[in-house]
């Protein structure tokens, strides 16, 4: 999983860094860094910008100022879409990212058994519950094999079974050297976790 | 180029999966060429003289409005983060949707033009001028639809938008495309030149539409 | 976001002291242009009076394309070096440009009259000065339909640009179609050949066109910058986030 970190050198460090969305400054002086093993729990209320922060970490947006170094090509978001496509299969859905991410075909067998994909892997995702299909989503995370994982609500609509299935794996990752920032509302059991709180400075 | 050829051949299997798509374009150009027949009269020799023409007008029509398509489903249900976080260069991700939408909305359209050159009353001298001087430059309307598409994802009426933007870019292809349509039936030696000219333009368009694409999506998704 | 701030006040003293003179400047030399092109210059031998239409109508389609180059420029460098006042710039610049393009159809239009016998003929330039106009419609139109004004600026400038790269491959496959299908046109009597006593009317027009332009160009530039303070005001009012690690 920390094929070719140095573990000295965070993978991610925001230095009070202020992120900016439509004209307005949402988040600002936020600092922190990312290490193997690292796990953050996110928290805040509505709009207090734990989406920003984490599509600023994966790449997607600059901050507006302070420094934030990020290794290319290391960071994994799931948003809170879950970027599945309805008309396909979970299978053809898995395949495709298994072919975008060139990830082996064991890697591949593992996150479907580690996700519980297989009681619904041939069905189309457009009939699948919420919760299936994020379980499906996660599955996406897992193949793509980076290390750093930034998962939005990773554990929206589902129920207690697959929320401590989704526990177990991002646990495990973290444990095996892997780090993840995961922004939730819900107060997920997740041991020696730090926390990053969002609130307004009034 | 893996990961390119992955995106392309899901967004085939997805536009076949969805269906509908290319059927309607397909439906909407033949319906294009009834209106026109219907307007112009039932004259064999005036419908004949315009068939390229027309076929070249509906064609466009009917490009433009797939446009919209092409990256809205993966706007909206996340995909398309996906494929920028994947490939780290949207510019790629840009080439081969613009692939993905030839193949599957503009090819069906190609194919569909000589059964319809027939009610035209297309002269047999004309079928192949035509259609190969679509398939030479249609490649350039896929790639400017990727811009368009791009752009379209933050705007509001997007749609007319898309043909006022679009529209003017492509008076090139349609001026030398139907010149080297008719050009080749008439046997003329300025055939191949304008297909050359045609080919340079699609050429052109490989280049600057990805770049200008990539960073439209990159601006939109940020 | 000082330099967001700083500059553009900067910009607001010069502007203010620049518009005044600008718009003397272009109004003086408008008036010795037309002065000169309506009574000091001959009639053409072919044309007549009507070729006086020409004054008006040749600056203006020359301003058509300054203005869109303006508005590339300007979009270059907001692209590149994120500079708000270059993104304002381009799209103040846009609906000038527009007024100008149409002046050019329109005055081309009444100058095809007389000298065509119809109010349109699908003569190259004019042509390719429609198809300029649509060009303009779509970046003004691209800019009302987002809402967020950096990435409006980002999105514009990238569509101005391609139509920009555009425009030589548009101009040349108009050259060549209207070659194709009809000869030379009047308009085309103009150019290099033109006689002194024609030319220095014309130039002068010219200068007071573009003269007005940088004029308008500041007065927009003005009012949008005012705009987005006023827009600025009105967001400040829920304060960012802050976090807390633990």
């Amino acid at each position: 999983m920390t094929d070719g970190t140095k573990p000295s050198a965070p993978a991610v460090e925001a230095r009070d860094i202020s992120l900016r969305r439509g004209g307005r400054t949402i988040v600002a002086g936020v600092t922190f860094a990312v290490n193997p093993g690292d796990l953050y729990l996110l928290h805040g209320p509505n709009g207090s910008g734990k989406t920003t922060l984490l599509r600023a970490l994966a790449g997607f947006s600059r901050p507006a100022c302070g420094s934030l170094k990020r290794a290319v090509g290391r960071t994994i978001l799931l948003g809170y879409a879950d970027a599945v496509k309805a008309a396909f299969t979970a299978k053809e859905n898995i395949d495709f990212w298994g072919a975008l991410y060139g990830a082996a075909p064991a890697t591949v067998e593992r996150a479907i058994s580690q996700l519980r994909i297989f009681p619904f892997l041939n069905q189309r995702t457009g009939t699948l519950s919420s919760g299936q299909r994020r379980r499906l989503a996660l599955c996406r995370v897992v193949i793509s094999r980076r290390p750093i994982w930034l998962l939005d609500e990773p554990t929206a609509g589902m129920d207690a079974a697959s929320v401590a299935t989704a526990v177990d794996l991002i646990a495990g990752h973290c444990r095996s050297g892997g780090s993840a920032v995961v922004a939730t509302h819900e107060a997920l059991p997740f041991a020696g976790a730090r926390t990053i709180t969002l609130a307004d400075a009034a | 180029m893996k990961k390119m050829l992955a995106i392309f051949e899901r967004d085939i299997a997805l536009a076949f999966r969805a269906g509908g798509g290319a059927i309607n374009s397909v439906v909407f150009l033949a319906l294009t060429v009834l209106i026109f027949a219907l307007a112009v009269g039932p004259d064999r020799a005036r419908l004949a003289a315009s068939a390229a023409p027309i076929l070249w007008t509906a064609a466009t029509l009917a490009a433009m409005l797939s446009f919209d398509s092409i990256f809205q489903a993966d706007f909206e249900d996340g995909s398309l983060d996906v494929l920028a976080e994947a490939t780290e260069s949207l510019g790629f991700v840009a080439v081969s949707k613009a692939a993905a939408h030839w193949v599957s909305a503009l090819l069906p359209l190609i194919l569909a033009t000589p059964p319809l050159a027939v009610l035209l009353g297309l002269p047999a001298a004309a079928y192949f001028p035509l259609v190969i001087s679509l398939a030479v430059a249609t490649p350039a309307l896929s790639l400017l639809g990727v811009l368009a598409s791009a752009l379209a994802l933050s705007l509001r009426r997007a749609s007319i938008l898309m043909t006022i933007l679009t529209a003017p870019l492509l008076t090139p292809a349609v001026i030398f495309g139907v010149a080297a349509a008719n050009a080749g039936a008439e046997n003329s030696p300025l055939f191949g030149p304008l297909l050359m000219l045609l080919a340079a333009f699609t050429l052109l368009f490989l280049i600057a539409m990805p770049l200008a694409a990539g960073a439209a999506l990159r601006f939109n998704i940020d | 976001m000082a330099f967001d701030l700083a500059n553009p006040q900067r910009f607001e003293k010069l502007a203010a002291r620049l518009v005044p003179l600008l718009t003397i400047a272009s109004g003086v030399t408008a008036l010795f242009g037309l002065y000169m092109a309506l009574f000091d210059s001959p009639a053409d031998y072919q044309q007549g009076d009507s070729v006086r239409i020409m004054y008006v109508h040749v600056p203006a389609a020359w301003m058509a394309l300054l203005c869109y180059s303006t508005m590339a420029i300007a979009s270059a460098i907001g692209f590149i070096f994120k500079h708000p006042l270059a993104d304002v710039a381009a799209k103040s610049a846009a609906p000038i440009g527009a007024a100008f393009t149409f002046l050019a159809l329109v005055t081309g239009s009444l100058w095809g009259k007389p000298m065509w016998g119809t109010w349109w003929a699908w003569d190259a330039r004019l042509t390719s000065v429609l198809i300029l106009f649509f060009l303009y419609i779509g970046y003004i139109a691209l800019w009302n339909a987002i809402d967020d004004k950096i990435r409006a600026a980002r999105l514009a400038a990238i569509v101005c640009l391609v139509g920009f790269i555009n425009i030589p491959i548009i101009k040349f496959s108009v050259d060549w179609w209207n070659s194709l299908h009809q000869p030379a046109s009047v308009l085309r009597a103009g150019g290099p050949t033109i006689h002194g006593s024609m030319l220095t009317p014309l130039i002068l027009m010219g200068a007071a066109y573009a003269l007005g332009f940088a004029a308008l160009l500041l007065v927009s530039m003005r009012g949008e910058l005012a705009e987005r303070r006023i827009a600025r005001l009105e967001q400040a009012g829920r304060p960012p986030s802050k976090a807390t690690v633990a």
